[in-house]
């Protein structure tokens, strides 16, 4: 498992030197251009994250967050999901940059490589922020009622936070 | 929603600091949050640029057709009302599955950005069909729609480039090692809004 992984990165970027010599797009711009791309995403992500880091930070210290995860805990312990990924799990919904804040504060208070760094890994890679979405697309389409979608929505990003454990357990465990 | 999100988390801290008589901690914690968001995009910096350019010549050489080919054959289960006017003949249609098309493959690769107007494009799209039903109520969705917007908020990347940033900013000894379970928890989350939306719609009554 490892052997193969190690090889993954490597390859990719093996790949992509492959396609730099035999295709006659100029992919080295495209190259140029995403990368660019990225750092302009984050330039326009700094602004945010300060003062929401900032605000994760403060909850942090002042004590509030743990007596967040301690009183939602057991609720989420029965679909073994770990109290440490509690605030993360209820902030995801919500916004895209909030719950970046706040996986970076469980891989720093946890470890990227920890159970619970390793399941909000998953969280972040399969679920999106709900709220946002449903804003901008149903307000797009003029849709009032939306009927089941935000309790589907939900439920899924539920299951998700399960499924997240479940296979972090098995891959990991 | 971001302003909200910090007048509560900012206006609860305070509170309980007070109670817990941890405000000095509390203080300290606003530089060191500061400080750490600007050393975090700073290691993010150079993992994002590196796999955002990859993702882009990957999407160059074609990959996108290869997704909307993947696709298709999906959407046909998730979208069966907008199927049925394409099946009739529907130019429409034929756009608007083009649209969900092009909004999911941009979402697996990753590419939030653009992804995000592809979407609004294609709801739209959806939208104006279900308005050409009779009897459809103009200020509510119909089961594609649902189906459409609960599937975006299951998200589904090839490489989740944001999140490897960060896990090898936090120092990962192998940040790439999630990738394979990540996808089989994307696959399991699609596939329960899927179902989701499916039972519900059933529940309610709707005809599929």
């Amino acid at each position: 498992m490892t052997s193969i992984a190690s090889y993954t990165v490597p390859l990719i970027l093996a790949g992509v030197g492959f396609l730099f010599l035999t295709s006659k797009k100029d992919l080295f711009n495209e190259f140029i251009q995403g990368a660019r791309d990225g750092l302009e995403t984050l330039i326009n992500l700094l602004p945010t994250l300060i003062i929401l880091v900032v605000g994760v930070s403060m909850f942090r210290a002042s004590g509030g967050l743990d007596m967040f995860t301690d009183f939602l805990g057991p609720f989420f312990a029965l679909l073994n999901i770990p109290k440490e990924i509690v605030g993360f799990i209820i902030m995801r919904p919500f916004s895209g940059s909030s719950s970046t804040a706040m996986l970076n504060d469980i891989f720093t208070q946890y470890g990227a490589d920890s159970f619970a760094g390793r399941s909000a890994s998953l969280i972040m890679g399969s679920s999106d922020t709900v709220f946002y979405i449903f804003a901008v697309y149903f307000g797009a389409a003029k849709v009032k009622k939306t009927g089941c979608a935000l309790s589907a929505a939900l439920l899924t990003q539920l299951f998700c936070a399960f499924a997240a454990c479940l296979i972090a357990g098995f891959f990991w465990g | 929603m971001l302003s909200k999100i910090f007048g509560v988390i900012s206006l609860l801290s305070v509170i309980i600091a007070v109670f817990t008589g941890r405000i000095q901690q509390v203080g300290l914690s606003v530089a060191e949050g500061a400080d750490s968001a600007v050393r975090l995009i700073i290691s993010l910096a150079g993992m994002m640029c590196l796999w955002s350019g990859i993702v882009r010549v990957m999407q160059r050489t074609g990959l996108t057709e290869i997704l909307a080919k993947i696709i298709s054959p999906v959407l046909k289960i998730m979208l069966p009302y907008t199927y049925k006017l394409k099946k009739q003949g529907s130019k429409d249609a034929v756009c608007a599955l083009q649209s969900v098309s092009a909004n999911i493959s941009a979402n697996i690769l990753g590419l939030g950005n653009a992804a995000t107007p592809l979407g609004v494009d294609a709801i739209k799209k959806l939208g104006v069909l279900k308005n050409k039903s009779k009897t459809a109520d103009p200020d509510a969705a119909n089961s594609d729609m649902i189906m459409f917007v609960v599937f975006n908020c299951a998200s589904f990347q090839i490489i989740p480039t944001t999140l490897i940033a960060l896990r090898s900013a936090a120092g990962s000894s192998n940040a790439f090692e999630v990738i394979p379970a990540v996808w089989l928890c994307s696959l399991a989350t699609a596939v329960f809004a899927v179902l989701t939306v499916k039972l519900f719609g059933f529940i309610g009554g709707e005809k599929f």
